[in-house]
């Protein structure tokens, strides 16, 4: 036995014994084992000691963890958010609130979906989720800001932060009356409105995910996670028959929640009746007491809901004071309450809570729009048993299969059944049929007018099947021309937002034939089918656009009591219609007006009057009006944010038209923030989208410009690597951005790297035949430039002379070749063919882009080299002189350009003996070079050579 | 290599020695851990005791099938205890380095300053004990971090060791008292 065996052996007795006994054990073992008694007994001491405890500083430890610099999240940084501190974990995993620093500065809550982590498809449906979600923009939905993968590949969302409280607490608290809370849910209901039209369905709707912050405004939290929770087990998302375990919340749940089926736009509706019922009556519709969940299930899927007025003359639980209802609407006793409840709002509540998904309110709009009713003391359209007999009725009556295959199909089908029969049974009530044609084309257009292809493709219908359907249904309202009329518009305008513009525009045109022929006087109801019609033209420039806005126009000013918002949609149609064929002038006419318009009935810078003001802008830009253009871009793209929110693409096109214009007048580090913002707002909500291989590829230009050469460089090399890999070379885009990459290299001093490249981008044009021979020429007026600036005269005469020869340029490349030729003529000494070159060359410039245009300063300036050279001083000054002063006023004077300018300026001065004047320009002049270009370039060694000599 | 789909998964490779896979089960166990006591703590408040076999338990539901077996169920608590402690003793480490100056976490002045730094005090000295004790006997060790960070029962420890409960109930008993030996304050 070793002496560890020993120890532990004899500590094992002796620590069953007691007293006297254990002394005399002991006293044995100290003889066997004089070296190990001593230890053994301050074993025997310790293990007796009941103060001395081992697992106190855990306990206490643990205890120490609430505090939040304890949590290992916390001042982690994930993307460029860090973690502040945590705000609450739940069973889909935690939430923090985040900030990020620098220009952007926001603080937001960031969401880590612990449990989806180790999911190896995870990361991918994280993405898809977060591009649905990126795209619902609504002042009442919490906006998704960012999002990406940490170090781990953990994938994490982050979230407009909200402070508010949940919905039931806040109508409790500010003691709301009935209208006040019925208002609120209303706009609950346009929230959830928009994200259907989206395609998105919340599936987990209740107080906790709907919070209300200080003004009022409900935000809805948490759309589309709760689909992401439902995949838990492993089955795909597009699943929606994942099983019932997932529903997280029983009380909310539809009764097609609880059995396992389709999940659609009728659950959430349902929700939100589950959700009114509470704010009004401050209980479930299936009881609040402590139900198990199964009881709670049962309930839902059998038992009728109490109507709302008869629950709350009962005792609510945990009952309070008596006589009032805790919670619900204050200052009424339950007698009034259930008499303000009692009718209307009982029958809307119920509606909603109908057990079949199919006979319940077809969208959140139309569940708003009842409520509007009852604020407005209109009758509302529910009608408790009497709708549901009627639609059972006409259930019965056709035997063909109504067959749920998707989230739309069902409800099309159904929805266009009950207005067949409604419609027939009220025919005279001329009205109320067309209150539910808008009604219908409000639901349809909700269905399908957001839907693009890709993300209609995850549904397990497509949205052309569902149009096909719909066109169906169409056919047999033929003695309802109007309603007839009304939804073909509504199909042609799905078509255009899916891409069928033929089908599309035969769809309009027959609405409008069908309203010309049968209400020949309703004119202004043609202007739908009048833009239906133009919304399919959008792709192909069909030839009557213009006549069908004028159409419009004329529509609207023979009738001076129009509403002036639509008198300002028909001339900002025809606007556009102009701007489309390039009658710029007109279009602004047309704009200017539309604007006028607008403002005189609502001056508020709203969606309509952003969409007027970008049109306008851009027609402007066009007529080189830029002093007017360029407000009114600004103004559009801020407002855009605030209205749109800054990820609402429309906002990033905003940044980006913003960008462009602020490049075409020069000012390109202005234009370099603008599109580096719409780079960073597009990754974020369309990563895989053109869009943002445009934006990145105009940042580069810009950053070339700008004279940022490493910067455009970072930007473009992994662009031109990008669209290799997905086209390959032989593709417009690989050719353009190889040639801008060899631009900017050239422009940096890499001039081996930057001819390759542009070689390249000469090789891959080559290969796709004569139609791309012009980026060939292209390319070799860039190595011409490159040739020139390294003094290779000889070369680059011969490339862009070959350039030129080869067939024609556009005018921009006709110039930049007549540049490069002119400087190498006069760099081989023929001075006077090179000078008449420069001449003609000026005078073409401010002919073609005005005599002010910032593309002079670089003309200038190699004029000036050019008459320096050929002795020519005091000429030269003045020419340099010039160059810098259109400099200083159009791209600044720290501009790559401007300074080439000033350099030739101090040259000139230099060799007229000005010495003092020159390298105190020049010193200046190379520390603005310095940072974008090599110590080797060679117009830096041009500098210092002047400055030393 | 296609992905381990789930952490009952991961946590088999890793007791099978795939240290990767257990690189990528730890922060998912550490983060459940501190979300569940977070949780724990702010409900039984009043109780005032927090046990470890109370947290690990509830992380091992959410976490793993509930049709894993027995032994992975006693894998999981092991690794749990050891996760436990090591996030126990970074916190207080980094509180001691941030008050050295150093350290990325700021310390929050407040009243309980100096109970925290006490508590730190002693689990830092604990730590040190139990990595003392696991030179003597790395068993024992183990005992000490799978009794006191993981809450686990003496059936569980018997499994996860691979040996009878007595001899567990035994060898605790002796690394108890060895340990409170160890941190006695010397006279």
């Amino acid at each position: 036995m070793t002496d560890k065996d020993q120890l532990e052996e004899a500590f094992a007795q002796a620590s069953e014994l007691m007293g006297a006994q254990q002394e005399a054990f002991l006293a044995r073992f100290a003889q066997e084992h004089p070296d190990l008694v001593g230890h053994l007994r301050k074993l025997l001491e310790a293990d007796a000691d009941t103060e001395r405890t081992v697992g106190d500083a855990v306990v206490s430890s643990l205890e120490r963890i609430e505090l939040d610099e304890l949590d290992p999240w916390v001042g982690r940084t994930l993307g460029a958010w860090t973690i502040i501190k945590r705000i609450g974990s739940g069973g889909m995993g935690a939430v923090f609130l985040a900030e990020r620093s620098g220009e952007f500065a926001q603080q937001a809550a960031l969401k880590i979906m612990s449990a989806q982590l180790v999911h190896s498809d995870a990361k991918a449906r994280f993405e898809s989720e977060r591009q649905i979600l990126a795209g619902l923009r609504h002042p009442n939905i919490a906006t998704l800001i960012d999002g990406g993968t940490d170090d781990n590949n953990l994938p994490f969302l982050v979230v407009e932060y909200i402070e508010g409280v949940p919905i039931d607490v806040y109508c409790e608290e500010r003691s709301l009356d009935v209208s006040e809370r019925v208002a609120l849910m209303r706009k609950v209901c346009a929230a959830v409105d928009y994200a259907h039209r989206n395609l998105v369905v919340h599936r987990d709707l209740k107080p906790s995910n709907i919070l209300v912050d200080e003004d009022g405004n409900p935000k809805l939290l948490d759309f589309g996670i709760a689909k992401l929770i439902a995949a838990d087990d492993g089955t795909p998302v597009g699943d929606q028959t994942a099983p019932q375990a997932q529903v997280l919340t029983p009380q909310y749940a539809s009764p097609e929640q609880v059995r396992g089926e389709t999940v659609s736009v009728a659950s959430d509706v349902y929700a939100l009746g589950v959700l009114l019922y509470r704010l009004l009556t401050n209980r479930s519709p299936y009881g609040d007491t402590g139900a198990s969940r199964r009881e709670i299930e049962s309930r839902i899927l059998d038992r009728e809901p109490q109507r709302p007025s008869q629950a709350v003359t009962q005792p609510s639980f945990p009952s309070t004071k008596a006589g009032t209802t805790s919670g619900a609407p204050v200052q009424l006793s339950p007698k009034l309450l259930q008499r303000k409840l009692r009718g209307d709002l009982d029958n809307i509540v119920l509606m909603c809570l109908i057990k079949e998904p199919e006979r319940r309110y077809v969208s959140a709009r139309a569940l708003s729009d009842d409520l509007e009713r009852y604020l407005n003391l209109e009758p509302v359209l529910a009608r408790g048993q009497s709708f549901a007999y009627q639609a059972r009725k006409f259930a019965q009556r056709n035997t063909a299969p109504l067959v749920a295959a998707g989230v739309g199909l069902f409800a099309v089908v159904a929805l266009t059944a009950f207005y067949t029969v409604q419609l027939a049974q009220e025919r005279d009530e001329a009205r109320l049929a067309a209150a539910q044609a808008e009604e219908v084309s409000g639901f349809l257009r909700s269905l399908f007018g957001a839907a693009s292809p890709e993300v209609a493709q995850g549904d397990e219908v497509t949205a052309s099947d569902l149009l096909e359907q719909g066109l169906e249904r169409i056919e047999a309202l033929s003695d309802q021309p109007a309603l007839q009329a009304e939804l073909l518009d509504v199909i042609a305008g799905s078509y255009a937002a899916l891409g069928q513009f033929e089908e599309g525009e035969k769809q309009a045109r027959r609405a409008l034939a069908i309203r010309e022929n049968n209400f020949p006087e309703d004119k202004l109801a043609m202007l739908s089918s009048i833009y239906a019609i133009m919304d399919n033209q959008e792709d192909i420039e069909r030839e009557d656009m213009i006549e069908l806005a004028q159409r419009a126009v004329t529509i609207v000013d023979a009738q001076p009591s129009t509403d002036p918002e639509v008198a300002a949609t028909a001339h900002g149609r025809l606007g556009r219609a102009f701007f489309k064929f390039k009658r710029y002038e007109e279009a602004a006419v047309q704009l200017e007006k539309s604007l006028a318009l607008k403002e005189s009935a609502n001056a508020e810078l709203d969606e309509l009057s952003l969409s007027i003001r970008t049109d306008l802008a851009s027609s402007y830009d066009y007529l080189e009006r830029f002093d007017e253009a360029g407000p009114m871009f600004r103004e559009v793209s801020a407002k855009s944010d605030e209205l749109l929110g800054a990820n609402h693409p429309d906002s990033i096109l905003g940044v980006a038209h913003l960008g462009l214009f602020l490049a075409r007048t020069g000012k390109h580090l202005d234009a370099v923030d603008a599109f580096a913002e719409a780079v960073r707002r597009s990754e974020i909500v369309f990563p895989d989208h053109p869009y943002l291989t445009a934006f990145k590829r105009e940042l580069g230009y810009t950053q070339y410009d700008a004279g940022l050469f490493v910067q455009a460089r970072q930007t473009l090399e992994p662009l031109v690597a990008q669209v290799l890999e997905q086209n390959g070379e032989a593709h417009p885009q690989f050719i353009n951005l190889s040639r801008n990459l060899g631009q900017v290299l050239i422009g940096g001093g890499a001039f081996q790297e930057g001819e390759a490249m542009l070689d390249r981008s000469a090789g891959a044009a080559a290969k796709m035949g004569s139609d791309f021979a012009f980026h060939i020429q292209r390319a070799n007026i860039q190595i011409a430039k490159s040739q020139n600036m390294q003094g290779r005269f000889a070369e680059a005469e011969r490339r862009a002379r070959g350039a030129i020869d080869a067939g024609p340029l556009g005018p921009d490349y006709q110039r930049y070749a007549a540049l490069e030729l002119a400087v190498s003529v006069s760099g081989q000494g023929r001075y006077a063919e090179a000078g008449e070159a420069f001449e003609a060359l000026i005078a073409k410039h401010e002919e073609e882009v005005g005599a002010g245009s910032f593309l002079l300063t670089e003309v200038l300036a190699q004029y000036a080299s050019h008459l320096r050279r050929s002795g020519q001083l005091d000429e030269a000054v003045k020419a340099a002189r010039s160059a810098r002063t259109i400099g200083n006023q159009t791209i600044g004077a720290e501009n790559w350009r401007t300074v080439v300018a000033t350099a030739q300026l101090a040259y000139a001065l230099n060799e007229k003996g000005e010495r003092q004047e020159a390298t105190g320009l020049l010193r200046q002049a190379d520390t603005i070079l310095a940072p974008i270009m090599d110590a080797n370039h060679p117009y830096r060694r041009e500098i210092a050579a002047v400055i030393d000599s | 290599m296609s992905e381990p789909t789930d952490i009952t998964q991961l946590l088999a490779q890793w007791s099978s020695g795939d240290d990767k896979a257990g690189d990528r089960i730890a922060p998912i166990v550490s983060d459940e851990l501190l979300a569940i006591s977070r949780r724990l703590l702010r409900s039984e408040r009043a109780s005032h005791t927090l046990q470890p076999t109370a947290l690990v338990n509830e992380a091992f539901e959410r976490l793993m099938k509930v049709d894993v077996d027995w032994q992975d169920r006693a894998h999981f608590f092991a690794l749990s205890a050891r996760l436990m402690r090591r996030i126990l003793i970074n916190y207080a480490e980094q509180r001691a380095a941030a008050k050295r100056g150093g350290g990325q976490i700021m310390v929050t002045l407040s009243p309980d300053q100096e109970a925290i730094e006490e508590t730190d005090a002693s689990l830092l000295d604990l730590n040190e004990g139990i990595e003392e004790l696991a030179k003597y006997d790395e068993r024992k060790a183990k005992l000490i971090e799978m009794q006191y960070f993981g809450g686990m029962a003496v059936a569980e420890m018997a499994k996860v060791l691979d040996t009878s409960q007595s001899t567990v109930t035994r060898d605790l008993r002796f690394a108890r008292a060895w340990l409170k030996d160890y941190l006695a304050p010397k006279s």
